[in-house]
């Protein structure tokens, strides 16, 4: 009786300290980029080390300040935002008239879409962009965004349209509605779960792409991810304003995220389903 | 035709305003089309951007072509696949990376994900709270977190030296060494991605019958054999999937390494990725990079095509 007690005790113990190492693993850049971020320079670069500190915003302020970081915000949420927009008003239709007609060759395609490394298409891309005077602009930003926004949200919204009972919209046709006013009034407001599901992966994925502005974008367009990746070219050693700089991205797409944390663990979920 | 002719004039001569009349026509249109003009759209920007950027592409990758010349191409055949082959020496290395950099990467996080799932998959006070601070890694900003990383991982000022002098390990050179940089990288990618290991395989066990494991326990059976004779022949859905998906993502893995090595020190972690890359972007041979581009685009759909066919019996769509 009392060896089993005691190794429940060993047990529990053991599962707490797993679960703290494990956690102080995942979480540990966070804190130590937060803590960099909030140091003067000397107290940055000081070896070992310094934990307890007193805390200033300077770095912020010389981070905020800078024209070229408030251009590239203002350009990160306008090209996030009509990325999103643009995504909902092309892929729902798409995905329900597909999710209605059953086509399958259609899931090899979007299957390849999710494979596509990027790198390759942005080859031609360039040149294409070039050509056509869309480079470093937002409307040349959000197309190459839609390229993976729109496969993922026909392949996710599909299960959520499959869901509407056919009979519900059967009903609202009966009752004079057209398709599309059915589609509009009826469909929709009976998928608003996904739609925000997708929104707040969607948010996630324009917000943190990279390699899309930083091959089509020069500074008119560029975003924060690429202007952030710059503070370590110019001075790979300057810890502060680059921890800084760090959080800022951050902040918003975790806040968001976290916001809609319930929608996030499903669509992660429904990634993993099929 | 005079029904035609009639209609419109009575739609005229209606008090409404004839604004909202075209636009009725339109939703007419719209309604008697649907299943063609709803996913036009979709289906434009697939032309647009992926079908016809794939044939200038292929064109591109037959032409010797260098951004920097101002009379651009000459059709050269196959020489740029030919340069790839065999002259190039790092062109075979950067696939070598490439498939190392995924399946290590891979295969580790399977190994600490499956082992947090399994930890995690019970009761407990603050099971939310630690779940939620799990996905930091995965909604962080990228290339945030490798800035980081290459901040905790600078030889000279780096945290992570300090911490292994703490507990008694000699400094590392990371990510600026030949030996250490994979290993380095696919360390970060295994901080980033085994928590998205861990959300699907949790929700895998979670959905697990409960009787086979009553009857294990009733028959007598260890744990360690419950996990193999039971767990783990019941997770393999699942396990497999999240292989194929982490595998595709590590392929092409861009932001780590281009933050973090950039490739370097000298090409040891230049994946066929940042090849691509650097011979576009920054060796402006744009004919040698969609040579290569094309190749890369070959092996990924060779792979993807095994992979769609040992999935096609329970693709649901």
């Amino acid at each position: 009786m009392e060896t089993h007690r005691l190794k429940r005790i060993i047990v529990r113990v053991g599962f707490v300290a797993a679960c703290i190492v494990s956690i102080v693993f995942f979480i540990f850049p966070f804190c130590w980029v937060l803590l960099m971020s909030l140091k003067t320079p000397d107290a940055a670069q000081s070896i070992p080390p310094t934990f307890i500190f007193r805390p200033t915003f300077e770095n912020f302020r010389e981070v905020l300040s800078q024209g070229a970081f408030l251009n590239a915000l203002k350009n990160s949420i306008i090209v996030t935002f009509f990325t999103l927009v643009a995504n909902l008003i092309i892929s729902l239709p798409a995905s329900y008239i597909i999710a209605r007609r059953r086509q399958k060759w259609l899931s090899f395609g979007i299957l390849f879409t999710q494979m596509a490394p990027w790198i390759v298409f942005l080859l031609p891309w360039y040149i294409i962009f070039k050509k056509l005077g869309l480079y470093d602009t937002y409307i040349g930003l959000v197309l190459v965004n839609l390229t993976f926004m729109i496969p993922f949200t026909i392949w996710l919204m599909l299960g959520f349209f499959e869901d509407v009972p056919v009979e519900v919209e059967e009903a609202a046709w009966l009752d004079g509605c057209s398709y599309t006013g059915t589609f509009v009034r009826i469909v929709i407001p009976l998928v608003k779960g996904g739609i925000i599901t997708i929104t707040t992966l969607g948010f996630m994925g324009v917000w943190n792409v990279f390699i899309f502005p930083l091959v089509l974008s020069g500074y008119q367009a560029q975003t924060l991810p690429v202007l952030v990746y710059g503070f370590l070219v110019d001075d790979s050693l300057n810890f502060g304003p680059m921890s800084a700089a760090a959080v800022l991205i951050t902040l918003p797409v975790v806040a968001f995220v976290l916001l809609n944390q319930k929608y996030f663990q499903r669509g992660i979920a429904l990634g993993g389903r099929k | 035709m005079i029904q035609q002719a009639d209609s419109s004039v009575y739609s005229v001569s209606k008090t409404s305003p004839p604004q909202a009349s075209a636009f009725n026509k339109l939703l007419t249109v719209l309604d008697r089309n649907i299943r063609f003009l709803f996913p036009l759209p979709a289906f434009l920007i697939a032309l647009g951007l992926f079908i016809y950027p794939l044939f200038e592409l292929f064109r591109i990758s037959m032409c010797r072509w260098e951004l920097t010349t101002t009379d651009p191409r000459t059709f050269v055949w196959f020489a740029n696949f030919v340069q790839a082959f065999i002259r190039d020496t790092h062109f075979w290395k950067s696939v070598w990376l490439m498939l190392y950099f995924a399946f290590a990467s891979v295969s580790v996080q399977l190994v600490t994900g499956f082992a947090l799932a399994l930890m995690l998959n019970r009761e407990f006070k603050g099971e939310s709270v630690v779940r939620m601070l799990l996905l930091f890694p995965i909604i962080a900003t990228p290339v945030a977190m490798s800035l980081t990383w290459s901040m905790m991982m600078n030889p000279f000022m780096g945290v992570l030296n300090y911490l292994f002098s703490l507990i008694g390990l000699g400094p590392s050179e990371w990510a600026a060494n030949t030996a250490t940089v994979m290993p380095a990288l696919i360390l970060v990618e295994v901080w980033h991605w085994t928590p998205f290991m861990m959300l699907v395989l949790l929700a895998g066990l979670k959905s697990l019958p409960k009787d086979p494991y009553e009857a294990a326990i009733i028959d007598g059976a260890s744990r360690v054999q419950v996990f193999f004779k039971i767990t783990l022949p019941l997770m393999q859905p699942y396990i497999v999937l999240v292989i194929i998906l982490r595998l595709i993502h590590g392929f092409r893995v861009f932001d780590k390494i281009f933050v973090i090595s950039g490739g370097g020190p000298n090409r040891a972690s230049e994946t066929l990725n940042l090849m691509i890359y650097h011979e576009a972007f920054a060796a402006l041979n744009y004919g040698y990079a969609s040579a290569l581009g094309v190749i890369m685009l070959v092996i990924i759909f060779i792979i993807s095509l095994g992979i769609f066919r040992y999935r096609e019996r329970d693709w649901s769509y």
